[in-house]
């Protein structure tokens, strides 16, 4: 095992640019994912004919009281430009004293903002017109913003222990799972080795030599668990020192749910390097399979969005699913070993099958 | 160039277990999302089924009854009494959040079951419920003090849950929403001078809001557009499979030989951008006709429509096989491994931000910005841009843009072939 690491190191220090190329990138995607997605979905406001813009100004105040979303003036153009081209999910046209919103793909987000801004809207032109109703306009507001802002309904949410509800992190989120998929990539590119070695021949010379084909295996296996676990090892120190992000704590967990997942991935990465026999071939079907797993675990939308119930047994058997399971549990809900413990089954059981499957086609050879 | 286009073809026969898988997996994708995601417009609560215990501690009839018995107590004129205790009955807060939580339109996605507080608690440990509203015990009678009479300090409903997830807070919004509403009257009618309850303005302003329609404008459908951003994306693919064909090529001296049959290398790349168009437009019109057939996708499009999204294709297509020539020259410069290595990160890179891997609006507005220069994401929208409006006007531009991409690659390309004797 050990001349079959030190021979893929060997041609790795030859040269490094790639692999450090690949780090260096999915830390920059990850970073930029962590940082977008961190607070409001921003949201074009433009005016039509006859808006003033002193108007204009008071109902984005309104409007950004909200928590979800920012509302932004912008020009008429590029604002539509953006829906127009799937940039943004809607963009909000204020008319004197009502609006319309414009939208270009049928998305949650767009349906989301143009609830917010009725009701906005509604509220306001409610109170104006009992204003208007009551003769002395400037008084009624007075009253109305007093026990508006003393309500007799309110509704206080909370946690079972009587914290806050643990308030859903997105771009946790995002981080995890985009981390997680990069290092598919990375790894992917390290044990497509084992289908290179074998159409240049060097796999059957090492066969003839004395090292044994568990050590063989064993070589490949650890150097490309080692280099997915470093990329991601590194992706969460950077977030953890260099942004300060809150991951849980326990940073321990999160790096043995990530070697488990990185375990998986090797496994993975073996029995698509099985089902394919050269490099070309593994190059055509692993790209295309890999992209799949966050979109059915749902690693790009918020918890719940996915309920279809044959989409969510088909995310069962992605190891993604699990590893955001776990990891999200450990940072966001505090989640012991006993909340793990079925995810992270889950992932050693996937390892195993794969693995068997894979090195047993491997071993096939050319037909 | 057509010998070559033919051996380039021949060559990807050989692999014809991979095309099928790399022409299935998209298709795979696009049915999953699509059976996956709602269409939100038209059902805007998805399948969402929510479980909600509903815990009462409160009595509301003791609550109303000591209500009254206060009232008795206040200097008040009689009719100002009885008319207080008949809007109190009317307005039982807690009877007014249970007829929200059973109206039809709610009961669609949530079920609310009556527990009491041990056992909503179990449930919502075992995650059978998501969430728990609790009336707790006073509500009725401070509510209706504060509602009415502006007196102490009101108590608010309690919600109950382990974490947020777009369920929770789907109820959340919706007694939220409703709370603001009441309140809102409660509070016009207290401004105007009269009691809360008598004042119902509601329905007083006239119909706001709405989605702006335009003429000949269509909506994208969430189905349309995963079908496009994932038909390009796959697209993209097809160039770095032939480039890794070609570094083959270089290695088992195939191209060499081809060489001394005295053949211009020239020839030898347009038969790679050939095929790579062929197979790159191959691999869309499969995946868009399966989807139309299977999905009905673009439903009463008329034969123009199908003309222009054939032509967007086109035109994309020409972009990919070009850069599937850069991707060659590549193969050609540097060892087989790192050129793959090298052509993953240009996938991966352009892919992210032109938005093929991640929903474009989930990325910060300089990467959307950037996103728009790269072929996929200006052929993105391009697309979309075709389905919504259909006119030649709007996409003519970012067609011309991809095909001066287009000659642009495929002139670095050659600049990049090794010169002679340096393979």
């Amino acid at each position: 095992m050990v001349p079959d690491l030190l021979a893929q190191w060997m041609k790795e220090r030859r040269s490094p640019y790639l692999l450090l190329t690949f780090i260096g990138l999915s830390v920059l995607a990850v970073v930029l994912f962590g940082m977008s997605s961190e607070g409001k979905t921003k949201i074009d406001v433009f005016l039509a004919e006859g808006t003033s813009e002193a108007e204009a100004a008071g109902w984005i105040e309104r409007l950004n009281k909200s928590e979800a979303f920012e509302f932004v003036l912008r020009d008429e153009e590029p604002a539509r430009a953006e829906v127009r081209e799937g940039r943004a999910m809607a963009a909000v046209q204020l008319l004197p004293d009502d609006y319309r919103i414009v939208a270009a793909v049928d998305e949650i987000q767009g349906l989301l903002a143009e609830r917010h801004v009725d009701t906005v809207f509604r509220q306001e032109l409610q109170l104006r017109a009992a204003a208007e109703r009551s003769g002395d306009p400037e008084r009624f507001r007075l009253d109305a913003e007093r026990i508006l802002q003393n309500p007799p309904l309110t509704l206080h949410a909370a946690a079972p222990d009587g914290g806050e509800i643990v308030s859903y992190d997105m771009g946790l989120q995002l981080m995890f799972g985009f981390a997680l998929f990069l290092a598919m990539f990375t790894i992917g590119s390290k044990i497509n080795a084992v289908n290179a070695e074998k159409t240049s021949g060097i796999w059957n010379r090492m066969i003839l030599s004395p090292v044994r084909k568990t050590q063989m295996y064993l070589g490949h296996l650890t150097y490309g668990f080692a280099a997915g676990f470093l990329q991601l090892a590194i992706v969460y120190l950077i977030f953890l020192y260099g942004f300060g992000f809150d991951l849980g704590g326990r940073f321990g967990m999160l790096l043995i749910v990530s070697a488990l997942y990185t375990v998986a991935a090797v496994a993975l990465a073996m029995l698509i390097a099985g089902m394919t026999k050269t490099p070309v071939q593994f190059n055509m079907v692993y790209p295309s399979v890999v992209p799949i797993f966050p979109l059915i675990s749902g690693a790009y939308m918020p918890p719940g969005t996915i309920t279809n119930d044959v989409l969510l047994v088909i995310g069962e058997f992605v190891p993604l699913t699990h590893a955001m399971d776990a990891l999200l549990g450990i940072a966001l809900y505090d989640a012991g070993w006993g909340d793990i413990f079925l995810p992270l089954a889950k992932l050693l059981l996937f390892a195993v099958i794969c693995m068997g499957v894979g090195i047993n086609l491997v071993e096939r050879g050319r037909r | 160039m057509l010998p070559f286009f033919k051996k380039d073809f021949l060559v990807y026969w050989r692999d014809r277990k991979e095309m099928a898988i790399a022409l299935l997996t998209p298709i795979v994708i696009i049915m999953v999302l699509g059976f996956a995601m709602p269409n939100w417009v038209e059902n805007p609560t998805g399948d969402l089924d929510l479980k909600v215990a509903v815990v009462t501690e409160d009595d509301a009839e003791d609550g109303l009854e000591r209500f009254r018995n206060s009232l008795d107590a206040l200097p008040l004129a009689p009719e100002e009494t009885s008319s207080l205790a008949v809007s109190a009955e009317r307005l039982l807060p807690s009877a007014m959040l249970m007829q929200l939580l059973e109206s039809e339109e709610v009961r669609a996605f949530v079920s609310a079951i009556e527990l009491d507080e041990e056992a909503a608690m179990r449930q919502l440990e075992d995650g059978d419920v998501s969430a728990i509203v609790t009336f707790p015990e006073g509500y009725t009678l401070s509510t209706l003090n504060k509602w009415l009479l502006n007196e102490g300090e009101g108590m608010a409903v309690a919600l109950t849950a382990e974490q947020s997830s777009t369920e929770v807070d789907m109820l959340r919004n919706l007694l939220e929403g409703f709370m603001q509403t009441v309140n809102l009257q409660a509070a016009i009618g207290f401004a105007s001078g009269g009691e809360a309850a008598a004042s119902n303005s509601v329905g007083l302003i006239g119909p706001v809001g709405g989605r702006e329609t335009i003429e000949g404008f269509e909506m994208v459908t969430s189905f349309q557009y995963y079908t496009l951003a994932i038909g390009v994306v796959f697209s993209l693919f097809v160039a770095m499979t032939t480039a890794l064909k070609a570094a083959t090529e270089r290695k088992e001296r195939v191209f060499h030989r081809i060489v001394l049959t005295g053949s211009h290398p020239i020839r030898y790349l347009s038969g790679k951008i050939g095929s790579t168009f062929c197979m790159a437009l191959l691999q869309m019109t499969f995946i868009f006709i399966v989807c139309h057939f299977i999905l009905d996708l673009f439903p009463a499009r008329t034969v123009q429509f199908w003309l222009g999204l054939a032509m967007v294709a086109l035109v994309f297509c020409f972009s990919v096989a070009s850069l599937s020539a850069v991707f060659t020259s590549l193969a050609f410069r540097l060892e087989e491994a790192t050129a793959g290595g090298v052509m993953t990160i240009i996938l991966m890179m352009i892919g992210t931000v032109g938005g093929s891997f991640v929903p474009r609006f989930v990325l910060p507005q300089w990467i959307q910005l950037v996103g728009e220069w790269t072929p996929n994401g200006r052929a993105l929208s391009a697309f979309l841009q075709w389905v919504q409006q259909g006119s030649p006007e709007v996409v003519a531009a970012p067609l011309l843009q991809l095909l001066a991409f287009s000659l642009a690659a495929i002139g670095a390309s050659i600049l990049l072939f090794p010169r002679r004797g340096r393979i």
